[in-house]
């Protein structure tokens, strides 16, 4: 087989793999952080599990779009140079996919503590008894 | 103790604290906050004409500064505001701006007495 051909098999192995991976882990880790940002255990698996399908889908479909390559590829240098190209950008698109989502959820849950918290300050005094 | 209920006493007598209640009870409000004037309520032991004053429900009296941080911490959109102004860099600042309201309040005050300005 040409060294193109090679190349795009293992693009797409590796993609395959390190999505595959990082969506294990972020389902794996992500459960305690959404459980404490929704305040819900059965809410934050749901998202948790839709939140792996969506990171499927563009991260696969990212992959997927992106195995054209534009130049020649004849040699097994250029074959490696190409591949590490992309594979870079694959990840640079798992990278802030991630992020985003970390701050999305991250603006959950401090909205959430913020509807829970006590007054930011001290009384002045306490009476006793309320009148009226 | 988390309050769920907030009386603000406000001055019914002075035009800034009459827009402030305006402003206040145009607000979402995550904890409800009932207004009363202050020339008509009684709270034994509370000079209420001298301060802007907010009881909770549990009992807890916050006086001017710590009153406007509750009311903004009572109000939807406002509660990060409220902690970040009762934030040891920033509470000296809400102190003085407070302060100097009330200030104004008080020469406003003088002239409008029996709701001459309402």
């Amino acid at each position: 087989m040409a060294a193109k051909t090679w190349m795009d098999l293992s693009y797409l192995a590796i993609s395959i793999g390190l999505t595959a991976w990082v969506a294990h882990t972020l389902f794996r880790n992500g459960q305690v952080f959404l459980d404490d940002a929704l305040g819900n255990e059965r809410l934050a698996l749901s998202v948790n599990r839709l939140l792996v399908v969506g990171f499927y889908l563009l991260n696969l479909g990212y992959a997927a779009v992106a195995i054209r390559v534009s130049g020649t590829v004849a040699t097994a240098t250029d074959a490696v140079q190409t591949l590490s190209v992309k594979i870079g950008l694959v990840l640079l698109v798992l990278g802030v996919v991630h992020m985003g989502n970390l701050y999305v959820l991250s603006r959950f849950r401090r909205r959430r503590l913020l509807d829970a918290a006590p007054p930011p300050v001290a009384p002045s005094l306490v009476l006793p008894k309320l009148d009226g | 103790m988390t309050p769920g209920r907030l009386t603000v006493l406000y001055d019914g007598g002075c035009p800034l604290c009459r827009a402030a209640q305006r402003w206040l009870a145009g607000r979402a409000q995550l904890v409800p906050l009932d207004f009363v004037d202050a020339r008509t309520a009684r709270y034994p032991g509370l000079d209420l004409l001298g301060d802007v004053t907010v009881v909770a429900d549990t009992g807890a009296v916050y006086r001017g500064d710590s009153a406007w941080l509750v009311c903004l911490w009572a109000l939807d959109g406002y509660r990060s505001l409220a902690v970040r102004l009762a934030g040891p860099r920033l509470r000296p600042l809400a102190r003085r701006v407070v302060r100097t309201a009330a200030a104004l309040r008080g020469g406003y005050r003088q002239s409008c007495d029996d709701d001459a300005c309402r």
